[in-house]
């Protein structure tokens, strides 16, 4: 079975935490796409295959509550984790029923964020396979 | 003849204290009336002339011829019918003169046809001429006096008499018959005149008497109406909850009523007629708005004024004056209104607050946003270093750091938690449930501080609707609080009840709360401690987000526990002493039943 690496694409337009999530992730072995507003999102999901997308909420063009349908227009599998300043807010995204996979409140403790990936991209093969 | 005439008189006796109506009928044993006295008299006529006639026909001359009879039988008929003539018939002058005019005839056909014109009974036609004054008329009275003395001329000349020349013995008879008339008819003219005087006078008695009584009555009634309009406008200034205190133009109070005393505390006994520079000093405001009404008549506003009552509180009042006028318009005192304004700058104060509280969760809510972006990164990268260093020390430092900004997280947090908005998920909860619950959860604090619970949960309370997460978090946040005021030990106690209706409750909200919904009932969880107590002046500000005076502690606890239990639709309420301990009370509705 061949290894491809998992593509994850991060969207967060604060450059620090960009550049966090980027050396974490990469660290774990994905390859990290990175995203500074919603638009950059949308480019890259068009461009190249991802296999999970993690965004912030509140972006410079848009709120992840505008995106996410639109990135379930053409992807609606794709698995999605959002991050937030706002500690709640996971029950409005319920709400809307965007199936999102995972809710993290910011500060965003990484430990947790990886595992949640590690266990979200692994059902993900499964399904592949 | 002259007693009969007084006998008429008298049938209308001048002090007879009723009206003297003619036409009322004659009351028996007081008089005969007119009819009464006129058929006497007619009675008397017939019987001289029967009598005469009887004598004289003993003398031999003359017979009871059938006419003679006829006329006698008719006339004793026609006095024998007088008691079934209607009263009124005897006041009518017509009637009266036809009665008359039938005696004279009657005396004239009798002489006649007894043929004893020479007899002197021309004495009887006095008689009627007398009787004929009871028509209260001279005129009737000279007609008939006219008429007899033509019949008895007509008699003389009959009787072989003459009248011209003339037979002296017989002319000189008709004066006499004509003084009698005049004497008679003036008699009956003073009589009627009287009679009409004193009728007069008996209306005017009456009128008089009839106003006298309406007057009475007027007065009775002006009285009642004027004592009820007493009691009614002693009764809007007794029930009106505004203070009137109304002093008089010579500078004395003449009105403090009882909305003035449940303001001030000073009673209506003391201050009535009190001079107003003698005013007890809480009121020297009032006294000087008052005086300053009086000399420059006009009308006063002061708004934002404060008095000292007799409990010696200040309390917020506005006053109001007003120049009081007369019925003429001149000035006869000032009037001064009071309205205590306690609860309404309470209510402003609340507004004010909540209205900052939102302004500042809005804000806080913006700042802990984009302090949580950073937050975000530096935790990370402190982690990260940590994790990357080798150096136990330096790794010390980026742990530090790492710590610092979870402390900072924290702080962030509870001011998100402050602005969120409001959701509560309600559920039907146990208060008593959720305060043991609470207190089992922090029992090892409780016992490290050396503090005893005292409980008081009402075994018979019913459930409130309640989101538990939420209102747990204010429990625990105020047992917290109780702990940390009792850093030396001492009693912490627990207290659940149900209310209804308006319970006396000192406090900073209390009153305000209570009245705006002292008709719900409510669930009041009560949490105290015996600690130091909250100094007045920080019992305003214990709601205040960021308001703390311990030295570890955001000052956001309160604010939050404050906004949960609104959100409830409830309140949180204090009382606290300095030196003997504070009480915190939140109050939560029952939902319908």
């Amino acid at each position: 079975m061949e290894t491809r690496p998992f593509t994850i694409l991060v969207a967060e337009d604060e450059e620090a935490s960009r550049l966090l999530y980027f050396e974490e992730l990469s660290e774990e072995g994905y390859n990290v796409l990175l995203a500074g507003n919603g638009l950059q999102v949308l480019g890259i999901l068009e461009d190249q295959p991802v296999d999970l997308l993690m965004t912030d909420i509140k972006m410079p063009d848009m709120h992840a509550m505008e995106m996410i349908p639109l990135v379930r227009e053409d992807h609606p599998h794709l698995p999605i984790l959002v991050a937030s300043a706002f500690k709640g807010m996971e029950n409005d995204f319920a709400l809307k029923g965007f199936n999102i996979s995972g809710f993290f409140a910011k500060p965003v403790n990484m430990d947790s964020l990886k595992a949640t990936i590690k266990q979200v991209l692994s059902k993900k093969m499964a399904t592949v396979a | 003849m002259l007693n009969s005439i007084a006998s008429t008189t008298q049938a209308f006796p001048w002090n007879s204290k009723g009206p003297a109506d003619s036409s009322e009928a004659p009351k028996p044993g007081f008089h005969l009336g007119k009819k009464g006295i006129l058929s006497a008299f007619r009675l008397l006529v017939f019987l001289a002339l029967a009598v005469l006639l009887y004598y004289k026909d003993q003398n031999s001359q003359i017979l009871f011829t059938g006419r003679l009879t006829a006329l006698l039988g008719a006339y004793l008929l026609s006095i024998l019918v007088m008691p079934l003539l209607k009263n009124a018939w005897v006041e009518d002058n017509a009637a009266l003169s036809a009665i008359f005019l039938t005696d004279i005839l009657f005396i004239t056909g009798t002489i006649y046809l007894g043929g004893i014109q020479d007899v002197d009974l021309f004495l009887i036609l006095f008689t009627t001429i007398f009787i004929s004054a009871l028509s209260q008329d001279v005129k009737s009275v000279f007609a008939i006096a006219v008429v007899s003395c033509s019949l008895y001329s007509f008699l003389q000349v009959r009787g072989g008499g003459r009248l011209f020349p003339a037979d002296t013995e017989i002319l000189v008879r008709f004066p006499f018959l004509f003084v009698a008339a005049s004497l008679s008819g003036f008699l009956a003219m003073e009589t009627k005149k009287h009679k009409e005087d004193r009728q007069h006078l008996a209306d005017m008695n009456r009128f008089l008497a009839e106003q006298a009584d309406s007057s009475v009555q007027k007065y009775v009634e002006t009285n009642r109406k004027l004592k009820t309009l007493l009691e009614y406008h002693h009764c809007v200034l007794a029930s009106i909850k505004t203070g009137i205190i109304v002093a008089r133009n010579d500078g004395r109070i003449r009105t403090f009523n009882s909305g003035a005393r449940q303001i001030t505390g000073f009673v209506e006994a003391e201050m009535a007629e009190k001079p107003l520079g003698e005013l007890p000093g809480g009121l020297a405001p009032v006294a000087a708005a008052l005086k300053r009404t009086l000399e420059e008549e006009k009308s006063f506003v002061q708004d934002h004024l404060e008095l000292t009552t007799a409990r010696s509180e200040t309390i917020p009042v506005t006053l109001e004056t007003s120049v009081l006028k007369g019925g003429n318009g001149e000035v006869i005192g000032a009037i001064a209104t009071l309205r205590d304004m306690t609860l309404l700058r309470q209510m402003e104060t609340q507004l004010l607050r909540s209205e900052r509280f939102s302004a500042l969760g809005e804000m806080a809510a913006g700042v802990a946003h984009e302090i949580k972006n950073p937050l975000n990164a530096i935790s990370g990268f402190s982690r990260r270093l940590s994790a990357k260093l080798e150096d136990p020390a330096l790794r010390k430092y980026a742990d530090i750091i790492a710590e610092e900004v979870r402390r900072m997280d924290g702080i962030v947090n509870d001011v998100l938690e402050y602005s969120r908005p409001d959701h509560v998920n309600k559920a039907p909860s146990d208060m008593n449930q959720l305060l043991e619950e609470t207190a089992h959860f922090l029992h090892e604090k409780i016992e490290a501080a050396g503090v005893q619970v005292e409980w008081n949960l009402s075994p018979v309370l019913p459930q409130v609707e309640a989101d538990i997460p939420k209102v747990r978090q204010v429990a625990l946040n105020l047992i917290l609080n109780a702990l940390q005021a009792m850093p030396q030990g001492g009693k912490l106690s627990l207290k659940t009840r149900l209310i209804e209706g308006l319970v006396p409750q000192a406090g900073n909200d209390g009153a305000l709360f209570q009245q705006l919904f002292l008709q719900q009932k409510m669930v009041a969880v009560s949490v105290g401690d015996t600690g130091c107590g909250i100094p007045k002046e920080n019992i305003s500000k214990l709601f205040h987000p960021f308001f703390t005076t311990k030295i570890t502690g955001t000052g956001l606890g309160l604010s939050i526990c404050h906004k949960i239990i609104a959100a409830h639709g409830g309140n949180l309420d204090v009382e606290s002493e300095v030196g003997k301990g504070s009480t915190f009370t939140f109050y939560l509705p029952l939902g319908e039943d």
